[in-house]
């Protein structure tokens, strides 16, 4: 799939603009500050309804104005029409979704639909970040061929927060209250073995395909793996229920829940079984990272038989010539590619055929050439 | 006067938009509208909300909405006594009485298990519904709750408790509402309705 039109309404430092891509590669070249990451931010909206940067929708719209909206043209997709639009309202910042004219509220609903991969600079703390952000990078890609899996992600943490809210009450309380208990953890167990299970599966097929990536790339020899440390290691709903019951009294004490899918951990090793963290230079963690991120584009493809969209924040700088080339090289296998970069020289170095060159000035204005 | 059209105004749509689902715009709209309606149906209206509230009251065995101590349903001889019908609130009662196909008796909670909330099972009204099991003639309970995270644990918690009285305890069936296309409906929707297929 590609986007054929991208439309900003006070989104960001753009007041309105109108971009038609090519359906290959997509070149935003401009000084810092410009404004270019936040046209990819736009349509990593668009497709996962969160901005990447995390940052919340009020911070996205126009400095002075009520609201953003944003809405592509999508080409070889089957849904044609993606819009988000968040307006404040008396009670607050409304955000509507509408896929083809339709609005959609269900996650399940629009997940998937718009199929994009963002590599960003900051991927790199995926890398050497808390285990929180490894568990949600691989969430997000299971997500992306899964649908039901955000759903029970979803229940999953609301069950969590009820059980944990129990816990602190007999502690404060002190005062057994297994009835309740037994209830949240049936439903931790039920929701626990679904979301072990299917990270089991998945990592299975990812492995792999991360340490093929990262080989290309990088060449030579030593290459990292990934693993998955699960909490709790088995799916088995039996056995994840006695591990809770047996832990109850710890969980009590804390007041919290140690144990279950919210602690997993994937650790990445390098080829001697250690942490690839502790002993990688920046570069090689920036083409580990990079790897991840082709990696779940391979098995996004794979599953959906459909050609994702591959949003590039401008990672060339940490990458010697050689492995940039091999990363292009490695990339360029017909998807759309839209860069973002501050240095036009690096277009050159590239050989695509068929782009499109845009020039972003201060004060979000877009030149194409 | 506080700077608007009048006081009474103002104090009405306050009123009004304290009510659920009506925000300031609809809330100033229904008082326009009532300001240009004839006198005697504006005390209709009025005096219609004063009587709901002082005549209506809680079914003293159900916990649904009642005239008198008991309500028409607990008293109606014609319903199948076997049977009960547990719901969230009494609001519910109504969704289920206005489909005619439930000739049983009702329980209402007054609520859902939710510990985020502070809600347990001693803010529900869970004693009252073991006393009907217990006190015989209930033969199966029908957990009608919706099915959300707190819905489902009220259920199973409820299913843990009545197990303890001997009685049947079912819930209704969840799954592709009817006359919907499979193809428009979402994968939890669709795994649901797998798991709870029936045989034919």
């Amino acid at each position: 799939m590609h986007v054929k039109e991208l439309s900003l309404k006070n989104f960001r430092n753009y007041g309105s603009q109108e971009i038609e891509f090519t359906n290959a590669v997509n070149f935003f070249i401009g000084e810092n500050g410009t404004g270019k990451t936040n046209i990819i931010e736009a349509i990593s909206i668009l497709s996962n309804i969160r901005s990447f940067r995390n940052t919340p929708d009020s911070e996205i719209i126009k400095w002075g104005e009520s609201g953003y909206y944003c809405s592509l043209q999508a080409g070889e997709c089957e849904n044609k029409k993606f819009e988000v639009g968040c307006l404040y309202q008396n009670d607050g910042l409304k955000k509507k979704i509408k896929i083809d004219g339709r609005e959609v509220s269900n996650s399940s609903e629009y997940y998937g639909k718009l199929l994009t991969v963002f590599f960003s600079p900051s991927d790199i703390s995926i890398i050497y970040g808390p285990p929180e952000a490894r568990r949600r990078f691989i969430d997000s890609a299971i997500s992306k061929i899964d649908s039901g899996y955000i759903a029970t992600l979803l229940d999953f943490k609301k069950v969590l927060a009820n059980r944990n809210s129990i816990l602190r009450n007999i502690r404060e309380k002190k005062k057994s209250d297994d009835g309740q208990l037994d209830v949240w953890d049936g439903l931790f167990t039920e929701k626990a073995s679904v979301i072990i299970g299917k990270r089991k599966a998945f990592i299975e097929r990812y492995a792999s395909v991360f340490t093929e990536s990262y080989k290309k790339i990088m060449t030579g020899t030593g290459h990292p793996y990934i693993k998955y440390e699960p909490s709790i290691e088995s799916a088995d709903r039996d056995y994840i229920f006695n591990r809770l019951f047996r832990a109850r009294r710890s969980d009590i004490y804390r007041g919290t829940t140690g144990q279950g899918p919210q602690r997993d951990e994937y650790l990445i090793m390098n080829e001697n079984g250690r942490i690839f963290n502790h002993f990688a230079s920046q570069g090689q963690k920036r083409i580990a990272s990079i790897s991840l991120k082709i990696s779940e584009n391979e098995i996004i493809e794979e599953d959906t038989g459909q050609k994702s969209i591959l949003l590039i924040d401008d990672i060339f700088s940490e990458l010697d010539e050689k492995r940039r080339g091999n990363m292009i090289e490695f990339l360029n296998k017909g998807n759309q590619i839209i860069f973002t970069m501050v240095n036009s020289n690096f277009t050159g170095l590239i050989n695509f055929n068929n782009h499109r060159n845009f020039f972003v000035e201060p004060g979000g204005i877009i030149k194409r050439q | 006067m506080n700077g608007k059209y009048s006081s009474y105004l103002d104090n009405l749509i306050k009123k009004l938009s304290s009510l659920p689902g009506i925000g300031p715009k609809s809330a100033s709209r229904l008082a326009f509208h009532i300001l240009k309606m004839h006198p005697d149906e504006v005390t209709g209206l009025s005096r219609a909300i004063t009587d709901l509230k002082e005549n209506i009251r809680t079914c003293g065995v159900c916990g649904g909405i009642s005239e008198g101590e008991v309500c028409g349903i607990c008293v109606d001889p014609s319903r199948d006594r076997s049977m009960v019908c547990v719901v969230e609130d009494a609001r519910d009662i109504l969704i289920i009485e206005s489909t005619g196909g439930f000739k049983g008796l009702y329980h209402s909670l007054n609520g859902l298990l939710s510990p985020l909330d502070g809600i347990g099972p001693e803010d529900l009204s869970i004693t009252g519904l073991v006393e009907r099991c217990r006190s015989g003639g209930v033969s199966e309970i029908i957990l009608a709750l919706n099915p959300t995270m707190e819905g489902d644990a009220t259920s199973l918690y409820l299913a843990r408790v009545i197990a303890g009285t001997g009685v049947r305890v079912t819930r209704i069936a969840h799954g592709l509402p009817v006359g919907a296309d499979l193809e428009f409906a979402d994968g939890a929707t669709i795994a649901k309705s797998i798991e709870g297929r029936v045989s034919m």
